[in-house]
């Protein structure tokens, strides 16, 4: 399988703290790659990295086999096809749903009714598309996340970086979203989640990379994951042995 | 020109606004027969006024970085203006242009020192530019020094070439010219890809870049827009007055202040709030200043004193601004889309 984005051996300082230490790990082309690991673990800061909003002291991001995402400026990182979205919620608030959808799609086209075209449809498929003339800041967190993806669907991503997405979520609109991310997946768009939801990330993941104190301490299948000794120890507490 | 262009300019010419230009037009011989020179130059101040606001708000409104030293780009078109004509003999049609360019180019070189700077910093920035080019002025020989510059004096007011007429009347023509032109040029970046952008970035410059915005370019580009049309506005006062010196067109209360003013007070998320806002606080600010200070000599001040009662009230009632308060009452539709495109 061709890997669609490389990790490198990242290491991400803030002062005196590691938040990321010499992280590595590959996605493939089609995966649904789980970034897990608790609180502090360095998977927002990861997500920060390979968007381009922080850059990391040392290591490289190889996208496409051809460009190292570390020296590229953050916003040409979208125009590759690199989608994100924030754990804080972070509609346009002051702008209308279908106007935030817009705005990210006018990355690919400039002409407004191709692009305001587009958005509707891109909010008929998040479930959004009633709530279009809103704004933003007027949605609730159900709605606010499904916009984050609508969003990050509107650049035309190849790569999808979610961070968690399905927090605060109820089971129900949890399975929901799921079946929706696996219709994005379906369609050949890679995606990296950061979850909290167990549940969530053991069902739609292929492979899962397990943060802790900003070091990769566990990488493999969903399975593998849950009967971790290491994976274990970190979330439940106690040394790592 | 597009199609698309065409109805973006059909949705902004709408019946009100033919109106209000209409008006506007016919103002000035109507004016000039009643003998109403009072009017005539308030109507042009307040068109002087709105091209100012209307060009601060591009970057305050639309692109969230307040300014209060537009002054500054004014004084710049102004002076610009201003020396083309006495030193070099350039009619100010063509020397406002000029103006306009130079403020342009100036804000490109003071964008890059600026726009490190955000929210009541880069506002605070502002200021003391425009403080800066006042005090440059005082003491540059060239430019007049504090006792500023007076344009040729023709013999009979009637000089095409200077644009020199009696009375306010015809200046209402030329204000009302660089208006529309600017009108139209605004609204078509506000309703492009460019208007889009420029708001986003308002909104969250750092989720602005992880959609692909190149914040810093579209930063600059509203910064030298917007001094564009304000120094084009310094030369227009050139045009009218005749007469600069810096502590006028650098001040920092009747130019940066009242510009933003009519800015917030009509509605900064609103294309037409500036117009309307200058429209209302310009008249009110000229009338106290010249009918109730010029009566009673030893309060003077008391037009700035009744301006900042007059902000603190729309503030009060009115957080929105003029625009604002229309749209939650239903008066005024609520901007959806700026075309109708269903």
């Amino acid at each position: 399988m061709e890997s669609i984005l490389e990790v490198e051996n990242i290491t991400k300082k803030f002062g005196g703290l590691v938040a990321l230490d010499k992280v590595s790990f590959k996605v493939y082309e089609n995966e649904v790659l789980g970034l897990i690991g608790p609180n502090g673990a360095g998977k927002t800061t990861l997500f920060n990295v390979i968007s381009g909003l922080y850059r990391p002291d040392e290591g490289r991001i190889i996208y496409l086999g051809r460009y190292d995402l570390t020296k590229i400026p953050p916003h040409e990182i979208p125009k590759l096809g690199i989608g994100r979205t924030f754990q804080v919620m972070r509609p346009l608030s002051n702008l209308t749903v279908i106007e935030n959808v817009m705005v990210s799609s006018f990355l690919r086209r400039s002409e407004i009714s191709d692009v305001y075209n587009i958005a509707k449809r891109i909010l008929e498929r998040v479930g959004l598309y009633e709530k279009r003339f809103l704004k933003a800041s007027l949605l609730n967190t159900v709605e606010k996340k499904r916009l984050e993806l609508a969003k990050a669907l509107a650049i035309e991503p190849r790569l999808l970086l979610l961070d968690e997405v399905a927090a605060g979520l109820n089971p129900v609109e949890t399975s929901e979203f799921l079946d929706l991310l696996k219709s994005i997946n379906r369609e050949g768009i890679s995606i990296i989640m950061v979850e909290h939801v167990m549940r969530a990330v053991m069902n739609i993941s292929d492979r899962i990379v397990v943060l802790h104190y900003g070091k990769k301490i566990a990488e493999g299948a969903p399975q593998d994951i849950a009967n971790d000794r290491n994976v274990i120890e970190a979330y439940l507490g106690g040394a790592i042995v | 020109m597009s199609k698309m262009k065409f109805s973006v300019l059909k949705s902004l010419y709408s019946p009100p606004m033919i109106v209000f230009l209409s008006l506007i037009f016919i103002s000035s011989p109507i004016l000039e027969f009643l003998n109403q020179p009072f009017i005539a130059n308030t109507i042009f101040m307040c068109l002087l006024y709105a091209i100012m606001a209307m060009a601060w708000n591009l970057l305050a409104g639309y692109t969230g970085y307040l300014s209060f030293g537009h002054a500054a780009f004014f004084g710049l078109g102004a002076y610009t203006t201003m020396i083309l004509m006495l030193y070099y003999d350039i009619t100010p049609w063509i020397g406002i242009w000029f103006g306009g360019l130079l403020t342009a180019l100036s804000a490109l070189a003071l964008g890059f020192p600026l726009f490190r700077l955000r929210s009541h910093w880069f506002a605070l920035a502002t200021i003391a530019v425009a403080e800066t080019f006042k005090l440059v002025f005082i003491v540059w020989p060239y430019v007049g020094a504090a006792y500023g510059l007076q344009s040729p004096i023709v013999a009979p007011e009637k000089s095409l070439w200077y644009i020199q007429y009696a009375g306010p009347f015809i200046y209402i023509y030329i204000a009302l010219i660089i208006f529309v032109i600017e009108l139209t040029i605004l609204y078509l970046i506000i309703t492009s890809k460019t208007g889009y952008y420029l708001m986003a970035i308002r909104e969250d410059e750092d989720v602005s870049k992880t959609i692909g915005i190149n914040t810093l370019k579209y930063k600059m580009f509203s910064l030298m827009v917007s001094a564009f049309f304000t120094g084009i506005a310094g030369g227009v006062y050139v045009i009218r007055f005749r007469f600069i010196d810096p502590f006028t067109v650098f001040n920092l209360i009747t130019i940066s202040i009242y510009t933003a003013v009519g800015g917030i007070i009509g509605g900064v998320y609103s294309f037409i709030g500036p117009i309307i806002g200058s429209f209302v606080f310009i008249p009110l600010t000229e009338y106290v200043r010249v009918f109730i200070v010029a009566r009673l000599p030893e309060y003077y001040g008391l037009h700035f004193f009744s301006v900042g009662i007059l902000l603190l009230v729309i503030s009060l009632l009115y957080p929105a601004g003029i625009t604002g308060y229309l749209e939650r009452k239903g008066y005024l539709k609520k901007r959806i889309l700026p075309v109708k495109v269903e």
